[in-house]
C-alpha cells in the first residue's frame, strides 16, 4: 500500500514536470513567433511611405526577372507541358519525362541516369524532321556493339517531325509511342504527341525559355 | 469638451493602430520581396512556404511554376528570418529506389511493363531539413484506419515532443524551428518529386 502511494506520488511528480516543460515549451514557441516581424532593424524605422516605394521598386525588379514572351514549363511529375505567355496558359500538352533508371556500362566505368534535367534552360536548337544520333547507351541498353562508324548511330523517324533542343544532348521531340504518353518512360528527353510538338515547335524561338521542375 | 477629447484621443489611437498593422504588413512585404530576389536571379527552382497564405509555390525567376495548397500548419521554436534557406536533407522512411536496366531490356514499349520512377512511388510522410535547425514535416491528410493510428503519433509528437524539444534546443542555444504541414496526398508526393537537396525556400510565416 506505502509502495502503490509512493508510485503514485512519483507518476503525479513526473506528469507535473511535463506539464511544465510543455507549458514552458508553448510559451517560448508562441513568444519567438509573435516577433516575427522584429528581424530587420533597418526597415523598423524606415517610414510606411518609404517602405512602399521600396516595395514597388522590389516588385518591379522581381517582375523583370520573369520571362519574356512565349515559355515553356514541363511537370516531370505529372509528366505535363504547359506552353505559356505571362500568367497565361496557351496549351497543355501530356508528355513522357525521364524514366529514373539507371544503366551501367558492362565495363563498369560509365553509369547513366535516365532523369530529366530540372531548372531553366533555353531553346538552343530547333530542327525539322531530326535524326537521331544514337549515343553508346542505346547501343548498350540494346545488348549491341557500340560501332565505330558514325554513320551506323543514324536512325530516322523516330523522333518524329520537330525537335527542339535545349543543351547536353536533350530534345523536346515526337515519340512512336504515343500510348505511353504521360508516364515517365523517357532517357531524359521530353516526348511530345505530333499536334502539340507542332505548335510548340511553331510557337517557340531560338532563346525560348524552358522550366523544368 | 472632455467628450470631445476622450473621442479625438480614441480616434488618433485607432488611426496609430491602424498604421502600425499596416507598417508590419508592408515591411513583412519587403522582407519578403528582398529575400526572393536572390534565388530568382539565378537559373534554379525554388520554394516558397507561405504558411501565412496556406499555400507552397514552385517558382523561376519570380513567376509561379506550381502551387499547392497547404491543409493544415503548425508552428514550434524559432522564428524564421525572410531569407532562402537550402534543403539539407530529405528524409523519410522508405525511400524511392531506382531500378537498374538490365542488358538486352531495352523496349519499354508494353504499357504495362514499365519499371520507372513515377510520382506514386513517392513517400507521403517525410522531413525536409534545412539550414539553421528548421525541419519540415510533410504528412496527407488523415484518412482511414492507418492514418488513425498515425495520428496518434502526431499527438504525442505534438503535443509532447515538440515542447520539450524547443525547451531543449532553447536552453542549448541551438536554433530550432519545427513546422508540420499537411497537404493533400498527391501534393506531398509532387512536392518530394520537386524539391532536391540544394534547393531554396523561403518561408512566410
Amino acid at each position: 500500500m506505502v509502495k502503490n502511494k509512493t508510485f503514485l506520488r512519483i507518476i503525479f511528480i513526473l506528469c507535473g514536470v511535463l506539464l511544465f516543460v510543455e507549458a514552458i515549451g508553448y510559451y517560448i514557441g508562441a513568444h519567438k513567433v509573435a516577433h516575427a516581424n522584429t528581424i530587420d532593424k533597418k526597415a523598423n524605422r524606415k517610414r510606411l511611405a518609404d517602405l512602399r516605394a521600396e516595395n514597388s521598386i522590389l516588385g518591379s525588379r522581381l517582375r523583370s526577372l520573369n520571362p519574356d514572351g512565349i515559355y515553356i514549363v514541363i511537370d516531370t511529375a505529372r509528366n505535363r507541358l504547359f506552353l505559356k505567355y505571362g500568367n497565361k496558359t496557351v496549351r497543355e500538352a501530356i508528355v513522357s519525362t525521364g524514366s529514373g533508371n539507371i544503366l551501367k556500362d558492362p565495363d563498369g566505368r560509365r553509369k547513366w541516369v535516365f532523369d530529366t534535367p530540372r531548372g531553366e534552360f533555353k531553346v538552343k536548337t530547333k530542327y525539322v524532321a531530326p535524326l537521331w544520333t544514337k549515343p553508346d547507351w542505346a547501343f548498350i541498353e540494346e545488348d549491341e556493339t557500340i560501332p565505330k562508324n558514325f554513320k551506323d548511330r543514324i536512325e530516322n523517324g523516330v523522333l518524329g517531325d520537330y525537335s527542339l533542343g535545349f543543351g547536353d544532348g536533350y530534345f523536346i521531340h515526337g515519340t512512336l509511342y504515343t500510348r505511353l504518353l504521360g508516364r515517365s518512360v523517357t532517357h531524359g528527353c521530353i516526348r511530345v504527341g505530333d499536334e502539340d510538338l507542332r505548335a510548340i515547335y511553331t510557337a517557340s524561338g531560338i532563346g525560348t525559355k524552358i522550366y523544368i521542375f | 469638451m472632455w467628450f470631445r477629447l476622450i473621442c479625438l484621443l480614441i480616434a488618433f489611437l485607432i488611426s496609430a493602430g491602424a498604421e502600425c498593422s499596416e507598417k508590419e504588413k508592408v515591411k513583412k512585404e519587403h522582407d519578403l520581396l528582398k529575400s526572393e530576389l536572390k534565388p530568382a536571379s539565378r537559373p534554379n527552382i525554388y520554394f516558397i512556404f507561405d504558411l501565412e497564405n496556406r499555400k507552397i509555390y514552385f517558382k523561376a525567376r519570380g513567376t509561379v511554376l506550381r502551387e499547392l495548397t497547404i491543409e493544415d500548419v503548425k508552428l514550434w521554436g524559432d522564428t524564421v528570418a525572410a531569407k532562402p534557406h537550402s534543403l539539407l536533407k530529405k528524409s523519410t522512411l522508405f525511400k524511392p529506389g531506382r531500378s537498374r536496366i538490365k542488358k538486352g531490356d531495352g523496349g519499354t514499349d508494353d504499357e504495362f511493363k514499365i519499371d520507372a520512377l513515377e510520382l506514386e512511388d513517392m513517400p507521403v510522410h517525410y522531413t525536409l531539413n534545412m539550414d539553421e535547425g528548421i525541419s519540415i514535416f510533410i504528412r496527407p491528410k488523415s484518412e482511414g484506419l492507418f492514418s488513425w493510428v498515425c495520428n496518434i503519433g502526431y499527438l504525442i509528437k505534438r503535443y509532447v515532443s515538440r515542447p520539450v524539444f524547443t525547451v531543449l534546443n532553447t536552453l542549448r542555444g541551438k536554433p530550432f524551428t519545427a513546422i508540420d504541414v499537411v497537404l493533400d496526398k498527391k501534393d506531398t508526393q509532387a512536392l518530394y518529386w520537386a524539391i532536391s537537396e540544394g534547393s531554396e525556400s523561403i518561408i512566410n510565416m
